[in-house]
């Protein structure tokens, strides 16, 4: 039986409006029964009832409405023989010497039964995962102030601490953070910490909060190697690329396709066909200097533009390049995005088979050195490779890259290379936290290419 | 005629009227003697004895005495249409009547019938909602489809089945309902595989007209209906939005956990002037209360997270380089309710495992069959189901047998108002009955007129059009009125194209020559209404089709196909009749 439950519950019911149907038709003497039947059955005298203090208003509880039902004998029972306030957020009885009583919650059986029979197989688990598991869980590394070792998803702990659930849930509703239980499961919350603790573990064949497993990763530090290696083969995404890219086709332009208004590279193309045999669709906007001309610009596309060779530009997203500071103001400091599904098939390098980007690119130039840092990542063909922090600093570390890169395996697990002090190119792989060993792999001149690219000469 | 939509008000204890009359359409109430639910296939009344103990599985409030439960060709009609989508055939209906135990084989059989799978897609079409007339790109995006007339529709019901088909797929081949969460492989059709990075299994074939496995080929991790185009297409969100809204939809469709019904004070939230509303999210308590748990899940579905929503480039593909923004672009690692995910797959994997997980499919099989949503009231019979769900190894068959057996499932007249007993039959099932029972189909420029609402009726005759409308119509309205008049006419013209041609299943050997009082006449009358009702008509029923038969056949019935008339207007009129459209 629920011992270590507190008249704090029956309060938290009360100011919650659970209760609020109570009724006085029950008189004390059937109270009085109910009483002796529940002190009876835990094999106590009447001596060590409750004491009145904390219970003179109990009587009033006999009958409790939850929608259609009256209260049955055993909440009554339960509350009857619970009274044992709790102060503080410790498991029930800590403050109050209970701990006696807790064996004996454990020990009463398995003949607990609420009104509604709610358990924590058949709904207190999922209460609880809904709203207490995202911080009370003992696998969550983000416990947002949680007491560490305070994990609801253990029905054990639950149970411990059912008292103090009561009050800052039912109570006091200062939990969870925010409020927003709906009030049909503070009537089920309450019928559940009726018996909760009082039997067996509850078990019906479906485990939660045991964490998922994943397929297991057999890759070797060589195997990282040869994963990034040929995810970069064609080095790192630049915003430029694709963008000479789509001006390119429109070599294929005459002067009513894709615009009737002239040869110009913005616009609806409304799935048009160039006398040249170029097909144009979608749409697109730029700004920017022409081909070749490296500067700011943009780029917005939702668009296809097929050539004469069949061969599809793909342009979904957008492209930028920003001067972030200077001409003339040192450094200077160019940024890049290459965000979307930007592809050509014409083209042998990264831009090729499907390629999509989510990439940010920070240049910064002084007079002799650079620096350049990648966050996000992309796709080319069947490699997808990410970026935390990558940087290139050609002043130090001889230009070897820093932070994080990570590649995904076939099966689906990103795998870490954080590159460490050592200024060579080498770093430790891990696979959710585990260490694979140590993988090394020369970006430089990949690094020094992409400087290359962004830099704006003035 | 005209009256009998408040039946269903009255039935369903909503009208003001008293016992024993019936609300009109002009708001007053006239003296009603409600039709006899409880008449049986052999319209004998049914008596207690009739009622199952063994049915009442728990549910204190709803006990026997409070429901008379409908029992033989009644309540066959209402699992046919149920599981299947159309009426039992007289066959079906005399075995009934020969022996009642045969309604439980009979639905144990029109479990494993190919039309079960049909109907498992518009069961889950009515609470996953993707079966929408407009997603945020049109068929002529697509260089296979744009020049094809009359494929906007078969596109747009291809994207939006696909997650529907998947789980009807692996529900009804007995494959464990957690599988929709996990699998390696979706569903798809020609149409498709036309359009998207998809490629044929070898293996299996759903039921639907050419769909079978496939598998995608950008990677996505295997995560059943969480890996499918057309549910995140559906879904969609925007670059802001970071997946929350998704995570929303998702939470509610398979753990039956609402964010936007939580009785939050945004008000309370008080957000200081300047502050960012994302740093809001991570540290405001109110804003916290929710977005503690969204945010880690919407960390999980980056690989959906599209840059351009209205690019197919964009959202026809899984982007696996985009998996770890989430950690990015949310500071939170991936998370299903504090239990860490290592992606998609592990976040299927995790609700899979969700011990509300099997308890929210119960809920919603349970709405879909009672035909309104469980409430606290009914704990203990979810509860009972939900134990019978898990002994079966998560088997939605075992589940919808288990529902079938309820007494809220059965229920067909109710002493003191408090169960639904009379079912509005709308779209799509009344279609599908039509179709079987007269070979009509209502099209329009290649749009299934009673499944969409671009130019049709879905919604007009109480479907679900996933946009707009979220919730099955539950008593009849003026347009649903109107379509059901609409499509009883066209039904019926159809139905008598092939009158006379022989023994046909709804007319019988009625030959054009014969007429009221010749005895292949009568049977042809009687069969039809048995058909169509589940049960014997009246006399004074079948007094007034004959009545209506002679006025619409005329007096030179022979020389003009009068006969014909006759068996169309009292087709039309039975298609109309509130025992068709109900069940």
């Amino acid at each position: 039986m629920g011992w270590f439950c507190s008249y704090r519950i029956q309060e938290g019911l009360l100011r919650s409006g659970l209760l609020g149907r109570i009724g006085s038709k029950s008189g004390r003497k059937q109270d009085n029964e109910i009483r002796w039947a529940f002190h009876s059955r835990r094999g106590l005298s009447t001596s060590e009832q409750p004491e009145k203090n904390c219970c003179d208003h109990w009587w009033g509880l006999v009958w409790l409405g939850y929608h259609h039902a009256v209260l049955p004998v055993w909440i009554i029972l339960w509350m009857g023989g619970a009274c044992k306030p709790g102060t503080s957020d410790s498991p029930a009885g800590e403050d109050s010497g209970a701990q006696d009583t807790r064996g004996a919650d454990t020990d009463a059986g398995g003949d607990c039964t609420s009104p509604m029979g709610v358990t924590w197989d058949n709904w207190g688990a999922g209460f609880f995962q809904t709203y207490c598991n995202t911080c009370h869980s003992s696998q969550t590394p983000v416990r947002h102030g949680a007491p560490v070792g305070v994990d609801f998803d253990s029905q054990l702990v639950a149970a411990l601490y059912s008292e103090r659930i009561a009050v800052r849930v039912i109570e006091e509703e200062t939990m969870p953070l925010g409020g927003g239980v709906q009030p049909d499961a503070l009537a089920l919350l309450a019928d559940l910490l009726v018996c909760l603790g009082s039997d067996e573990l509850d078990s019906d064949g479906l485990d939660s909060g045991e964490g998922t497993e994943n397929t297991e990763l057999e890759w070797t530090p060589s195997d990282v190697e040869s994963a990034i290696e040929a995810a970069l083969a064609h080095g790192f995404p630049d915003p430029y690329t694709p963008r000479n890219a789509y001006i390119s086709m429109f070599s294929g332009r005459d002067n009513q396709c894709p615009a009737d208004s002239g040869y110009n590279l913005n616009g609806s193309f409304n799935g048009c066909l160039s006398s040249t045999g170029y097909l144009f669709a979608g749409t697109s906007d730029y700004e920017g200097p022409l081909a070749g001309q490296k500067g700011p610009f943009h780029l917005v596309g939702d668009c296809y533009i097929v050539d004469d060779a069949d061969q599809w530009f793909v342009g979904g997203g957008d492209l930028r390049v920003e001067r972030d500071s200077g001409p003339g103001t040192w450094p200077e400091v160019v940024t890049g995005t290459l965000m979307g599904s930007w592809s050509f098939d014409g083209s042998s390098g990264w831009l090729g088979e499907g390629s999509t980007q989510s990439l940010w690119i920070t240049s910064e130039s002084q007079v002799s050195t650079w620096e350049l840092e990648l966050n996000g990542g992309f796709s080319t063909g069947a490699h997808h490779v990410s970026f935390s922090g990558l940087r290139f600093d050609s002043a130090s570390c001889g230009g070897h890259a820093a932070g994080t890169l990570s590649v995904r395996s076939p099966t689906g697990q990103w795998v870490d290379l954080a590159f460490g002090a050592g200024c060579d190119g080498c770093g430790l792989a891990t696979w959710q936290g585990r260490e694979i060993g140590e993988a090394c792999v020369d970006l430089r001149d990949e690094g020094a290419a992409l400087h290359d690219v962004m830099r704006l000469f003035d | 005629m005209i009256l009998w939509p408040m039946l269903f008000l009255a039935a369903c204890g909503s009208s003001p009227c008293m016992d024993g009359f019936l609300l009109t359409n002009q708001g007053t109430c006239v003296p009603w003697d409600p039709p006899d639910s409880s008449l049986d296939s052999q319209g004998e009344d049914l008596d207690d004895s009739d009622v199952d103990d063994s049915l009442d599985s728990g549910n204190a409030d709803l006990g026997d005495a409070d429901l008379v439960l409908l029992t033989g060709g009644r309540l066959l009609r209402r699992i046919s249409l149920d599981l299947r989508g159309v009426l039992p055939t007289l066959a079906e209906l005399g075995q009934v009547e020969a022996d009642p135990a045969a309604v439980e084989t009979l639905r144990d059989a029109w479990l494993e019938d190919p039309r079960f799978e049909q109907r498992l897609v518009e069961i889950f079409a009515e609470q996953w909602h993707t079966l929408v007339d407009e997603f945020l790109v049109t068929h002529r995006e697509y260089q296979a489809l744009a020049s094809s007339p009359g494929s906007e529709y078969p596109f747009e019901r291809s994207v939006g089945e696909e997650p529907l088909r998947l789980m009807a797929y692996l529900a009804a081949g007995d494959q464990p309902f957690s599988e929709i969460l996990t699998a390696d492989f979706t569903l798809a059709n020609d149409l498709l595989a036309s359009i998207w990075d998809l490629t044929f299994s070898e293996e299996g074939s759903g039921e639907g007209e050419g769909w079978q496995e496939a598998r995608y080929g950008d990677g996505r991790p295997a995560a059943g209906v969480l890996a499918t185009n057309g549910l995140w297409w559906r879904y969609h969100t925007t670059a802001s939005n970071y997946n929350r809204g998704r995570v929303a939809a998702l939470v509610r469709l398979l753990v039956c956990e609402d964010y936007l019904s939580r009785p939050v004070s945004l008000d309370e939230a008080s957000i200081a002037e300047g502050e960012e509303v994302e740093d809001a999210l991570r540290a405001n308590p109110y804003c916290m209360g929710c977005h503690a748990s969204i945010d880690p899940i919407a960390s999980a579905l980056f690989g959906f997270y599209s840059l351009n929503e209205y690019s197919i480039f964009e959202i026809d593909r899984y982007h696996a380089e985009r998996e770890p923004l989430g950690s990015l672009l949310l500071e939170t690692a991936p998370e299903w309710f504090g239990t860490p995910v290592a992606d998609l797959a592990g976040l299927g994997k995790a609700i899979s495992e969700d011990p509300r997980f099997p308890t929210c499919v119960v809920k919603r099989m349970s709405q879909a069959l009672w035909r309104r949503a469980p409430t606290l009231d009914d704990f203990s019979q979810v509860e009972t189901l939900r134990r019978s769900f898990l002994a079966s190894g998560l088997q939605l068959k075992a589940l919808i047998r288990a529902i079938t057996d309820t007494p809220i499932y059965r229920a067909g007249a109710t002493v003191e108002g408090k169960e639904s007993t009379v079912r509005l039959l709308g779209a799509p099932r009344l279609a599908s009955m039509v179709e079987e029972l007269t070979g009509f189909t209502w099209e329009y420029q290649g749009f299934d007129l009673m499944r969409s609402d671009t130019y049709g009726y879905r919604i007009l005759s109480g479907g679900v059009d996933g946009a707009y409308v979220s919730q099955p119509q539950a008593t009849p309205s003026l347009t649903w009125l109107l379509v059901t008049q609409r499509l009883a006419e066209g039904a019926s013209s159809v139905a008598m194209e092939g009158f006379g041609a022989g023994d046909d299943s709804l007319f019988g050997s009625v030959e054009s020559s014969q007429g009221p009082g010749d005895a292949a006449f009568e049977d042809a009358l009687k069969n039809l209404v048995r058909r169509l009702t589940g049960q014997g008509a009246t006399e004074e029923h079948l007094a007034s089709l004959r009545s209506l038969w002679n006025q619409a056949a005329g007096p030179e019935s022979e020389v003009f196909g009068g006969a014909s008339r006759g068996w169309r207007a009292v087709l039309m009129a039975l298609l109309q009749d509130p025992e068709v459209l109900s069940y």
